[in-house]
Order: C-alpha cells, then sequence, then structure tokens
C-alpha cells in the first residue's frame, strides 16, 4: 500500500491551499450528504424509537440495538453471511485466479471469445441471473430434473434447504467470475517484464513463476476484488429474495440480514427496529471490511 | 380530517420530526351514527373526475370498461402495484409518503383488519353504502367488517373445492372422495396406481392452511379490540396438522410450492391428481393449462363430519375506498356500481371472477351454464354449494399480512421436510404472540 | 478454461433456447433445446405489447435511470477525483477520509435508511428517489483520484496556469480529455450498478410506470408464479429477460478497451 494516491499529493509544496479545489469537489458533497450522510444521521434517529399498532410511537433509546444483539433472527442472518463468504469468496476469488493465469499464459486458443464469454454474466441483473438459474434449478423439470430424468442419478434439488446456499452461492459466483478475472488478468498484464525475465534467468518454470512472481505482484488486485466480494455477501438480498417464492420453506424472511431488515420495515411495521438493524448490518460490513484490510497489510509487511 | 394518519411503517417516520401533528385526536372514529351521504355519491358521479384503481388481478379490466361506458364523464385508471403483500405495501408507502395514493384497491380478506384497524380504509358506513349488505354472502360481509365498521364491498370469495383429475381417478378407479378419510384411501390407490401424488402442499401458503383448520371448526385467531388470543392447539386445528403430517409422512402428498412452472407442470400431466383450493380457481387453470380442455372435473372439498359438512374460504377479496383518495364521493360511487349492478357482475363472472353476490349465485343462467373446459360440468352449481356451507365465526388477526408472510419460516420446514407440523403451528403461534405484544397488544 | 466458458455461457443459451419457445413448449419441450414452433418473434411482441406496452416503459425508465444516474455521478466523480488529486483545499483530508470510508458501507443497507428520509421528505415514489442515490459513488471517486494522480501531468496543468486560463477553463481543455479512459471505466461500473439496482427501486416506488426492468421483471415472475393472472406470462417473464441483457452486452462490446484499460489502472494502483 505504499503509492496511496492521496498522499502522492502531498509533499508538493508549491501548491497553494485555495479554494478552487473545493468548488470542484462541492458536486460529490452534496451528493454524499444527500444519498449518504442524511439518510444515516436520520435512520440513526429514528432507530431510537419504537412503533406500536397500538399506542404508536415512543422513544427507547439503544433498545432497539440491544435487542437486535440478541435477536436470534438476526444473528442468524449474519452468521449465514459470514459463512457465505467465507467459503463463496475464496471459491470464486480461486477460480477467477486460475482463469486469469491460464489467461495471461497465452496457451489457449480463442482468448478474445474465453475473456468475454466467462465476463458476459457480469452483464446480467441479478433479478434475472436470479430468475433464471430459478427454472434451472428447478428439480421436476427444470435443467436439474431433466438431468435426473435422462441419466438416473439423483442430484439433490439445489432448492432444498440444505442445498440452497449453494445454490445461491452458484448464482453469485456465475455472476462475478468473469468480473473478478478481468480485474485480476489486468493487473497480470501490468507486472513489468524484468520480473519475468529475472525468473527466467533463475531457471523458473511456468507454475514457479506463477507462485513466486505472479501471485505476490497481484496481491493488491487480489485486495480489491476480496474487498468487494466480503461487502457484496453482506449485501445479499437479490438472489435469495427472487428464488424465495420457489422455496419459501429454505429461505426464511430473515435469511439475510438485508431481507430481514425489509421484512422487518415493509411487512411487519417495524421501521425503526428495520433502521437498527439496517445501522448495525452496515458497521458490521465496515468492521470486517478494516480487519480483512489490516490482517492482508501485516501479511504483506512480513 | 382525511390526512392518513396511520401509525404504521413509515408514516410514523413522520412524527420524529412533526411530533405535534401526530396521535393526536380521534376525529376520524367520531362519526358514531352513519350518515348518509348517497347525495354526495350521486352529485360526483353526475361531475364525473379521475379515479385511480389497484389491482392485480386481470379479472375486472372489463367491468370497469363497462362502467366508463356508462360514465363517461369518470375515468378509471387500472393499475397493478403488486400483488397481495407487496401491493399493502405500497399502499403503505404511498399513504405515508402522501403521494400517489390510489382511491380504491382490491384487499384481501385477511388482510382487512391490519389496513382498517391502521386507518387506511374508509368506512362504506359513512356513504350509506352498508344497507347493501343483503346484496352478499354473510360471510363474505362480515370479512369486510371490522371493529363495527365495513370497510368496503365484498367481491369475490373462495369456498374450498376439490379439482381432480378425471382421467387419472378413472384410471385409478376411485370415484370423488366426500370426506377426509376417503381421501386418503383414494391418495393410497392413486399411489398405487400410477405413482401419481394426490395433491401437494405449499410450504409458503398460509392461507391454505389456515382454510383448512377453518373448515375442521379450529378457531386459532380470536379478536376483541386490543386484545388478541392465539391458540393452535384446538380440537380443529389438531386434527388438521395431524391429518396432513401423515399424508406427508407416507408420502401421499408432496411438499411444492404452488403456482411455480413445475407445480403447473404437475397439475396439467397428472402427477398431481388433485388440486384442493378456493372457487376462484376455476378461470386460473382453465387459463393456464389450456392444453387440458377436457381433463379436470370440480368436485365439493371433503368434509369431517358427513353428516354436518361444513367448508371455510381459502382467499377472496373486496374491493376498498382508500383514505387519502381526492374524490372519495366518486370513488363509492364507482365502488357501489361495480359491485352490484348487473353489467359489472356479468362482465366479472365472464372472466372468470366468483362472485360474492348473492344474485348471480342464485342466478339460474350462472348455475346451469356448462363448462366446456371441465368436460361440460355444471361446476358452477358446485361451487355455489360450497359458498352456502361456509362455517362462521372465522376471524382474522389485526396482523394477518404480517403472520401469513412468516408463515413459511416455522411452518414451511415441517411441511418441507416431513416433521410433525403442529409442531411448526406451535412455533408460528408463539412467534405470532411476541409479535402482538411487541406491537401492544394484549395477548392472550 | 473451456469448462469456465461453458459454465458461464450455458445458463445465457439456456435463456435463449427458451426465450424462443411458446408456452406450452416451455411446459413440454427439453430445457437445451429448441421447442416445436419458433416463437422468439411472437415472444417479443407478445413482451413489448404486454399490458399496453408496460415492458417498454419500464426499460425506457432503466435507460433514464442508468444514464443520469451513471452520466452525473460520473461527472461528480470526476470532478471530486480531480479535485483531490490536484488541488489542496480546507477540510481535504476529512473528506476524504469519510469518503473513501464510506466504500465499505453496503449500498443495500443504506436502502432503508434512505426510503425512510426520503418518505420524510415525501419524494418516495418519484424518479428523483431513484437518481439521486445513483450519483453517490465513493468507489467511483476513488477511481477518479487515481486515475487523476497518474494520468494528468503537472507540466501540463502548470503550462495552462501560466497562460491564464481558469481553473474551469484548464479543467475542460487539459484535464479531461487525459481522464477520458478513467471516465468510461467508471461510467461503466456506474452504468453497471444503476442498471442492475433492485432493492432500492423496489422499496422506493409503488407506481408500475416508474419502474425498472428489474422490478418489473420479478413482478411479473411473482404474478406467474402466484397465479393471479388468467394468462401465465413464462414467454413473457423469460423473452423479457433476455431483452434486458443486451443493452447491456452491447455496450460492454462496444467499450470493451476502455474497461480494459480500466480496470487495469484501477486494480494495480493501490
Amino acid at each position: 500500500m505504499s503509492a496511496v494516491p492521496w498522499e502522492t499529493a502531498r509533499g508538493r509544496p508549491r501548491r497553494r491551499r485555495d479554494w478552487t479545489g473545493l468548488i470542484f469537489f462541492t458536486p460529490f458533497l452534496l451528493v454524499f450528504v444527500m444519498g449518504i450522510v442524511a439518510p444515516l444521521v436520520y435512520a440513526s434517529g429514528l432507530s431510537l424509537y419504537r412503533d406500536q399498532l397500538i399506542g404508536g410511537r415512543s422513544f427507547v433509546g439503544l433498545g432497539n440495538y440491544l435487542d437486535a444483539l440478541t435477536d436470534p433472527r438476526f444473528l442468524e442472518g449474519v452468521s449465514r453471511v459470514g459463512l457465505f463468504l467465507a467459503v463463496q469468496v475464496p471459491v470464486m476469488i480461486g477460480l477467477a485466479l486460475l482463469a486469469a493465469l491460464i489467461l495471461d499464459s497465452g496457451r489457449i486458443r480463442a482468448m478474445r471469445f474465453m475473456r468475454i464469454g466467462v465476463f458476459m454474466p457480469y452483464a446480467v441483473p441479478s433479478v434475472v441471473a436470479a430468475l433464471m438459474w430459478g427454472f434451472i434449478y428447478g428439480d421436476q423439470f427444470g435443467l436439474v430434473g431433466q438431468f435426473n430424468a435422462a441419466t438416473g442419478a439423483a442430484l439433490p434439488g439445489p432448492l432444498t434447504p440444505d442445498w440452497v446456499l449453494i445454490a445461491i452461492g452458484n448464482v453469485v459466483t456465475w455472476q462475478f467470475l468473469g468480473y473478478n478475472m478481468l480485474i485480476l488478468y489486468a493487473a497480470l498484464r501490468s507486472i513489468p517484464e524484468e520480473l519475468y525475465e529475472a525468473a527466467a534467468i533463475d531457471g523458473a518454470g511456468e507454475a514457479r513463476i506463477a507462485w513466486s512472481v505472479k501471485i505476490p505482484a497481484l496481491k493488491p488486485a487480489l485486495w480489491v476484488a476480496t474487498l468487494f466480494s466480503i461487502i457484496g455477501s453482506f449485501q445479499l438480498f437479490n438472489e435469495p429474495h427472487v428464488l424465495q417464492s420457489l422455496a419459501p420453506a429454505s429461505i426464511s424472511t430473515y435469511y439475510t440480514p438485508n431481507m430481514y431488515a425489509y421484512q422487518l420495515a415493509f411487512n411487519a411495521n417495524q421501521v425503526t427496529y428495520s433502521a437498527a438493524v439496517a445501522i448495525l448490518l452496515g458497521a458490521v460490513t465496515v468492521v470486517v471490511a478494516y480487519v480483512a484490510q489490516w490482517m492482508t497489510a501485516r501479511g504483506t509487511r512480513r | 380530517m382525511r390526512s392518513p394518519r396511520t401509525t404504521l411503517t413509515a408514516a410514523a417516520a413522520g412524527c420524529v420530526l412533526l411530533l405535534a401533528g401526530c396521535g393526536s385526536g380521534d376525529d376520524a372514529d367520531a362519526p358514531a351514527e352513519s350518515v348518509d351521504r348517497s347525495a354526495d355519491i350521486e352529485a360526483a358521479l353526475e361531475e364525473g373526475g379521475d379515479l385511480v384503481l389497484w389491482t392485480w388481478s386481470t379479472k375486472f379490466d372489463r367491468a370497469v370498461e363497462a362502467f366508463e361506458a356508462e360514465h363517461p364523464q369518470v375515468d378509471v385508471e387500472i393499475v397493478n402495484a403488486g400483488q397481495s403483500a407487496d401491493q399493502y405495501t405500497a399502499l403503505q408507502n404511498a399513504i405515508s409518503a402522501g403521494e400517489n395514493i390510489p382511491d380504491l384497491a382490491m384487499i384481501e380478506y385477511f388482510a382487512l383488519p391490519q389496513l382498517a384497524l391502521s386507518e387506511q380504509l374508509e368506512s362504506v358506513n359513512d356513504w350509506g353504502l352498508d344497507t347493501l349488505e343483503e346484496e352478499f354472502t354473510a360471510s363474505s360481509w362480515s370479512q369486510m367488517s371490522y371493529g363495527g365498521g365495513t370497510y368496503g364491498l365484498p367481491n369475490n370469495t373462495g369456498p374450498l373445492i376439490l379439482v381432480y383429475n378425471q382421467e387419472v381417478f378413472d384410471s385409478a378407479g376411485i370415484e370423488p372422495p366426500t370426506t377426509w378419510e376417503e381421501y386418503a384411501e383414494a391418495a393410497e390407490r392413486i399411489k398405487e396406481d400410477s405413482g401419481a401424488h394426490i395433491t401437494s402442499i405449499d410450504p409458503g401458503d398460509a392461507g391454505g392452511v389456515n382454510s383448512r383448520i377453518w373448515q375442521a371448526g379450529g378457531r386459532p385467531y380470536q379478536v376483541d379490540g386490543e386484545s388478541v388470543a392465539i391458540d393452535f392447539s384446538d380440537e380443529g386445528t389438531l386434527r388438521v396438522s395431524e391429518y396432513w403430517s401423515d399424508m406427508l409422512a407416507d408420502d401421499l402428498v408432496v411438499s411444492q410450492p404452488g403456482w411455480t412452472d413445475e407445480w403447473w407442470r404437475g397439475l396439467g400431466d397428472g402427477t398431481l391428481a388433485t388440486w384442493i383450493t378456493g372457487a376462484w380457481a376455476l378461470g386460473n387453470i382453465s387459463g393456464t393449462l389450456t392444453d387440458n380442455v377436457g381433463d379436470f372435473r370440480i368436485a365439493p372439498i371433503p368434509v369431517w363430519d358427513a353428516d354436518a359438512p361444513e367448508n371455510a374460504e381459502n382467499g377472496g377479496s373486496g374491493f376498498s375506498v382508500i383514505r387519502g383518495s381526492e374524490n372519495p364521493a366518486l370513488a363509492m360511487g364507482f365502488l357501489e356500481w361495480f359491485s352490484t349492478h348487473e353489467s359489472s357482475l356479468e362482465a366479472q363472472v365472464a372472466d372468470g371472477n366468483f362472485p360474492a353476490q348473492n344474485t348471480t349465485l342464485q342466478d339460474p343462467a350462472y348455475l346451469d351454464e356448462e363448462l366446456d373446459y371441465f368436460g361440460g360440468q355444471q361446476a358452477h352449481r358446485v361451487l355455489a354449494e360450497a359458498s352456502d356451507q361456509v362455517a362462521e365465526g372465522w376471524e382474522y388477526l389485526p396482523y394477518q399480512v404480517y403472520a401469513n408472510s412468516v408463515f413459511g419460516d416455522s411452518v414451511g420446514p415441517r411441511i418441507a421436510a416431513p416433521g410433525p407440523v403442529q409442531e411448526g403451528l406451535e412455533e408460528w403461534g408463539a412467534d405470532l404472540r411476541s409479535y402482538g405484544e411487541r406491537q401492544g397488544f394484549d395477548v392472550d | 478454461m473451456g469448462l469456465m466458458v461453458l459454465y458461464t455461457l450455458l445458463p445465457l443459451y439456456w435463456l435463449t433456447v427458451n426465450a424462443t419457445k411458446t408456452n406450452g413448449d416451455l411446459f413440454r419441450s427439453n430445457g437445451l433445446w429448441f421447442g416445436g414452433e419458433f416463437a422468439l418473434w411472437d415472444n417479443i411482441v407478445a413482451t413489448v405489447t404486454y399490458q399496453d406496452g408496460i415492458y417498454l416503459t419500464w426499460l425506457l425508465n432503466t435507460a433514464l435511470y442508468s444514464v443520469v444516474g451513471a452520466v452525473g455521478a460520473t461527472l461528480i466523480c470526476t470532478f471530486g477525483g480531480y479535485a483531490l488529486a490536484r488541488f489542496d483545499f480546507p477540510g481535504k483530508r476529512m473528506a476524504r477520509a469519510v469518503v473513501f470510508g464510506a466504500i465499505t458501507i453496503p449500498t443495500t443497507a443504506l436502502a432503508v435508511p434512505t426510503f425512510l428520509l426520503f418518505a420524510e421528505l415525501g419524494i418516495t415514489d418519484t424518479r428523483a428517489a431513484i437518481i439521486i442515490p445513483a450519483l453517490v459513488s465513493p468507489f467511483g471517486l476513488y477511481l477518479m483520484t487515481v486515475f487523476a494522480t497518474d494520468a494528468i501531468p503537472d507540466s501540463l496543468l502548470e503550462a495552462a496556469t501560466i497562460d491564464g486560463a481558469s481553473a474551469w477553463t484548464t479543467f475542460w481543455s487539459v484535464a479531461f480529455r487525459l481522464l477520458m479512459p478513467g471516465f468510461a471505466t467508471v461510467l461503466l461500473f456506474n452504468l453497471v450498478s444503476t442498471w442492475n439496482n433492485y432493492f432500492l427501486p423496489l422499496i422506493m416506488l409503488s407506481d408500475p410506470t416508474l419502474y425498472p426492468l428489474t422490478v418489473g421483471l420479478h413482478q411479473l415472475n411473482n404474478q406467474v408464479t402466484t397465479g393471479a393472472n388468467l394468462e401465465p406470462v413464462y414467454n413473457v417473464v423469460l423473452t423479457g429477460s433476455l431483452l434486458a441483457i443486451v443493452p447491456l452486452i452491447i455496450s460492454f462490446l462496444f467499450l470493451q478497451r476502455y474497461w480494459q484499460s480500466g480496470l487495469a489502472a484501477g486494480s494495480v494502483k493501490q
């Protein structure tokens, strides 16, 4: 993390402090306040109250937060996305890394086609992706069912309670594999030629170069990809929400923290509690992201 | 006066900043005696204007066109704001934002108490429309009523019926079962004969289970003002949960979400031999499985006691005028015509609606109609009889929308991976009790 | 690698094949091969004429939200990134820390708070309710800061300043052109995220004529799966899904060289 961009701007004393920059920065500041700061402040205020169908609204201080921290549904959702990110993110990033290394080795035909082909699902809105996979997952007449019928195999229904998290992980992996592959591939392309030459002189083989030259050089890019995948995992909503109508017994109303926040606000008349859950979820994400960053930074230094 | 003072969701959000304007006064509850404002309605209809009507069903397009033909000065726009719970959410949001509030909306009976309690609906009593009570079936009228007011007019009902696949029954050599005991026997015969399941249960559908409990005499929800009692251990409920637990355990019925691509295929190809559903289903099945003309018949729902047959309702809805409508008089005028006028009812029935109106239910032309899709059967007779046998005394919770939304969390898994359904019901009940307490109800 | 391509393309192939089937064939035929009738054109017609052309309304809404939201957000990020990289101004350090910290705030965790605020302001169920949140992109700002730091040599700016050009003129005449590749990259990111936006419009909108495609398609699908309609519209859902993907894929293919170079810059310059 040596060349953090804003730090390069320092140490150029000739630059005067003036207001010009602020003018350029103002539009962002405005939308930032309107789109992020104000909602968070307002929701924080709301989260200190409690709504009731009978009795209306009353001030409860941090009551909603205390409730949420002991609410088994919220905790279950958080640990589920925790599990999800612990499994799905490494699998996806690993596959993406593999694909990027293969592309970079230049040993396959139709490179361009492969690259675009793997990247294509990124253009598919997650709602559409989930709808589509929902059809495919059908264990009677969907592709899974047809496969079973044709081969006599007994693949389990992907939407049964035991498998549904994996089924969701598959949809997410499918969508973002190519995106992560391209980030890593782009980073590989920018590794200075000298590093390879040095390795070649040392007589290192292809695999060895990949392991000891390429992967270390990829650290920053791997970190970007991982960070976004972590944030994405905590946000998990669209896919389970869309699949819920196909698997009501497998995907509960509190399956992920975001689904729980949605359920609370829009089906359970608990807007203020929902605000507390949303804020807690944001806080958890930020903390996990920073912990991950800290661990990476420490790992790099060693 | 007509400002929506709902305590629900985001409306309440406004209260933080506008504390002074919230929760004050009971002005809307003030008119204890119904004021006859039918003169206002007449005037509004003559003057005309624009109305917005929310419904997700397409069965009402032609009735609305008929209304507009007769009232050229009124323009009614039908808007699909989402299905069931989605629509109620959208309604709440619109009311709380004070924008794009529809004048009328289709409201399912189970949702009515919740919306009435949170003051989202106009009472028809205030407009003299409560005199129309005799036009509708008793059960539907009582389901549009809550706490002494009637919040709209009934439109359609869903007395339970049995849709069955004639070919599958013939092949197994059985007649439509008349009791649940016979139904279980039929299930075994069908299983032996073709390997088909007699039916499926949707692990996400609270309405289906509620109606079965209702039919068996269970009354798990009791409401009295702000007190509610929830008890899933009465005799009727136990009967239902044991029966279906056994059927699931014996693999005579299968757990499957309804209305999906997969499920329709099963019904179409006979791997699901029957469908336990509401009377509104005729239009849905004939419209969806268009290749199956002549394959299905309608039978009365099996009963628990052949000597005292009782039925119940699965679904059904009415139309209500929404608080915050800019022209409630005109909306009431539309509602009355739409719900009672002959040309409106004809158009609705032609589009597959099963009416809550007595005139249609007693109309010989309606009853005698032979439906080609059902092999020329006079299926409407079965429906009308079913409607007659609906048992009284059923109530929904004043937060049934929430209740139904979490059915899949607790009961669903017990249906999907067969376990004791009763256990799921108990857990559901516990959830509903603690939710009720949190919402300020007296929970028993 | 071949397997991976198979994995990513098979579902898209499935969607394409099934968008050519009639409802009847959908229920009968093999999922991986064409049905008896080739009904793609009929399905497209059915899709765009369904409920008086509501699909086209959704498509236009999506286009509007994406274009206004993404172009607006990208411009705002460009200004902001330029400011952070090239100027020193009061409060800059703090602004930087706060904004980059905000990258990790999940946008969907913001959706409910934003809805609550907008309900208070009475602007839910409007186009602005979708566009305003789409204008904020902390990650886009971060990327633009990286680009602006790298892509613009100080000497050029100094030359322009010596010529007496105002900061505004300098930005457009010198800096913006150099920032074009970065602009295209951030634009693509923002385009994808607004085009795919679902949670926010789902809770913000109740008027179906304001829906974007994602919400509209899901509602349509729900209707199919809950049987509220007399006629089943699986064909409309499938064809609608296919049509929803096409514009993005085309823009990806066209802007290929931009996003490829942009991704490189964004990921390695940490």
